[in-house]
């Protein structure tokens, strides 16, 4: 599996990676790097507190890394909760909490079936 | 360890790698692949340091303000957000001195608007485009070295000594530190100081003030230090403290080498001072105290104590209650007659403000006016009595009762407002009133101070005010005064009038009663209290008295009665 073939799994934009992130390398780094990160772990923990304020913190961070690694979906899905919960910190729209989720989890699995192989 | 320790520990290892050569720039972000995805985009040109949020990166920029070139911020963070990060630099002139680039994938206008009032420079927008980032990271620092660099700032220019901005900054950060003993804070004033600039040029003051500058950092090489106009203040570990004695031979050597003879020099000294007050408070203090001994020919060195403490307390609640004393029309304003000396009779008054409080209490006029006068308060008072005597002149014309002329008093804060003489003259001509009832009296220190003061004098006789010369005799210019403003009579001071007796003061006044008339100026006498006064004065022509000898200033009800009889004799 490529890269390329990675972020077609995701629902990512390759080409604006490698924009971006100026090369095939550290586009690979990043991605991988992005297994590490915490902001889906802040939206999720904070979501089952109650804390829509955290939360809004975590899903705008993950938003921005989305973007900036040009996974197109996740940042978009990421995106439309961003601004529900800016408008709205007492309650979080479950739709789109879950389509979060359901391209959390397709990135992350795409990107571990890439690094596995 | 706990989180203060974490992260003492993380800054010193920041401050440890400030030491490269290229500039650097603080990144302040809370998610760490933000960081990475930054700082491989910027790593080539610039050092990067990282913070994780806002409180991190505000003690990274404490202890590096000098050496960071530029700040990237994230909006959203735990602990300290972006925009609290923005207002604690915001009134900080050295921290707020490095420009803050927002990073943000906001697309919420009311939060950039936000960022810009609160001093951002400029936004970059999440996903970052390398191109992007680096071109406005480079124009930002680009424009901020072009237009200024921090030693303006932080360094006055003539001395070298720290700013008043940098020293408020440099005086916090020691004063909430860790350091257990006491601190001294002292301030000298060069009272005088526009003296010299006007007798010996702005050049020459200029030297003075470097040569004191020079002076302190060659004597005082432990004090945080700083020039604000004429005033040089320093801040030093109370261990450190010189004797009285010790500090007067000092300053004396400081005078007898300075490059004009003569300065005057005062020394206002708070030891230990109260460390949780701002430093602007504690230089409020000291520069009180200086001023406590301002007309003492003996001391040059004052000690905050309690009876300043005192006064100063005094000060702040006649301050703070002005706004509601003014409401509450606890302001009178009295008037003295003045007596003719060819009738005998009345024939105007100077009107005068009392303060008597809600209680009953008075309020000298000793105490509060030169307080006044040095907040700029007494403009309002001015303002304020100007109205009431308007007023009433204009109701007994209106009822067709007699007057006669009543004076008020322009205080050199009044002079300085563009908007006075367009307020007072509109004021009297909507009301009507003949503008020869209101002359206005100027003392001679605020005549003679101002450059501008010829036009104002000059406006307000083209609107048809008279304008008498107060205090006169009291200050270094009355005579070159005289030949520059068209002041229609001059007030001789008390203390000219006291030395009627002396062969020397019977002189002076003689005179001067005869340059005034010559040059078609009338002649008041202020202070007159016996009658061997008034018979000189009646004697050389003088032409009004005004004093206790005949009356003392009158509440609104007794002068009126007054202005009543005039109407019954004539």
């Amino acid at each position: 599996m490529t890269v390329k073939e990675c972020y077609e799994k995701l629902g990512g934009d390759y080409n604006e990676a490698l924009q971006r992130l100026m090369n095939e390398a550290l586009v690979k780094r990043f991605i991988l790097k992005f297994l590490n990160d915490d902001s889906m772990k802040i939206l999720t923990d904070a979501v089952s507190e109650g804390d829509f304020e955290t939360a809004f913190r975590g899903v705008h961070t993950l938003k921005g890394v989305a973007a900036n690694l040009a996974f197109t979906d996740l940042r978009k899905a990421a995106s439309e909760l961003t601004e529900q919960l800016r408008n709205d910190k007492t309650h979080i729209d479950e739709d789109l909490y879950a389509r979060v989720i359901e391209n959390y989890d397709r990135t992350i699995s795409a990107i571990k079936e890439f690094s596995e192989q | 360890m706990n989180e203060d320790g974490k992260n003492n520990s993380m800054i010193s290892k920041i401050v440890e790698k400030f030491k490269g050569t290229k500039r650097k720039i603080l990144v302040v972000e809370d998610n760490e692949m933000n960081r990475e995805i930054l700082e491989t985009i910027l790593e080539n040109e610039y050092d990067i340091f990282f913070a994780e949020n806002g409180r991190v990166g505000l003690d990274v920029l404490k202890k590096n303000y000098r050496d960071l070139s530029l700040i990237l911020l994230d909006v959203f963070m735990p602990v300290m957000d972006g925009f609290i990060f923005l207002e604690k630099i915001q009134n900080d002139a050295l921290l707020s001195s490095v420009p803050v680039i927002v990073t943000t994938g906001s697309t919420k206008t009311e939060d950039e608007i936000r960022c810009l009032k609160l001093g951002a420079s400029d936004f970059i927008n999440k996903p970052y485009n390398p191109e992007v980032v680096r071109g406005r990271v480079h124009s930002i620092i680009r424009l901020r070295e072009s237009v200024t660099t921090l030693n303006d700032i932080e360094r006055d220019e003539l001395t070298g000594l720290y700013t008043m901005q940098s020293f408020y900054h440099h005086v916090a950060e020691v004063l909430t530190s860790d350091y257990e003993g006491n601190f001294d804070l002292s301030v000298l004033d060069l009272q005088g100081f526009k003296l010299v600039n006007s007798v010996f040029g702005e050049k020459k003051g200029d030297e003075v003030l470097a040569y004191i500058g020079k002076w302190y950092i060659e004597h005082d090489r432990k004090s945080i230090m700083a020039r604000y106009g004429d005033k040089f203040f320093s801040l030093y570990p109370s261990e450190g403290r010189m004797g009285c004695e010790d500090r007067q031979k000092k300053l004396d050597e400081l005078v007898s080498g300075a490059p004009v003879s003569n300065l005057k020099i005062k020394v206002g000294i708070y030891e230990n001072v109260d460390r949780d007050a701002a430093p602007s408070v504690l230089c409020d203090r000291v520069i009180l105290t200086a001023l406590s001994i301002a007309n003492n020919f003996t001391k040059t060195i004052a000690v905050y104590n309690e009876e300043i403490k005192a006064k100063f307390e005094t000060d702040q609640t006649m301050e703070m209650t002005f706004e509601k004393a003014l409401e509450n029309k606890e302001f009178n304003v009295w008037y003295q007659p003045k007596i003719s000396t060819i009738t005998g009779e009345i024939e105007g008054a100077e009107a005068l403000v009392r303060w008597i409080r809600d209680d009953g209490t008075v309020v000298a006029p000793a105490d509060f006016i030169p307080l006044f006068e040095a907040d700029g308060l007494i403009s309002q008072i001015d303002e304020y009595v100007f109205e009431q005597v308007c007023a009433l002149l204009k109701q007994r014309i209106d009822e067709g009762k007699p007057v006669i002329p009543v004076s008020i008093n322009l205080s050199r804060n009044s002079i300085y407002q563009s908007t006075t003489v367009k307020k007072y003259s509109d004021t009297i001509l909507n009301l009507g009133i003949p503008l020869d009832l209101v002359p206005l009296e100027l003392t001679e220190t605020a005549a003679t101070e101002n450059k501008d003061i010829l036009d104002l004098v000059t406006k307000f006789k083209e609107v048809g005010f008279s304008i008498h010369m107060d205090d006169f005799g009291t200050g270094y210019s009355s005579l070159s005064c005289l030949t520059t403003l068209p002041f229609d009579a001059i007030k001789l001071d008390k203390s000219l009038v006291d030395t009627i007796g002396t062969k020397k003061g019977n002189t002076i006044i003689r005179h001067m009663i005869e340059i005034a008339h010559e040059m078609g100026m009338k002649v008041v006498a202020e202070g007159v209290e016996q009658e061997p006064q008034v018979d000189f004065l009646k004697m050389n022509s003088c032409d009004t008295i005004q004093g206790f000898y005949y009356s003392e200033p009158k509440r609104a009800l007794f002068f009126e009665k007054m202005m009543d009889r005039l109407g019954e004799a004539g």
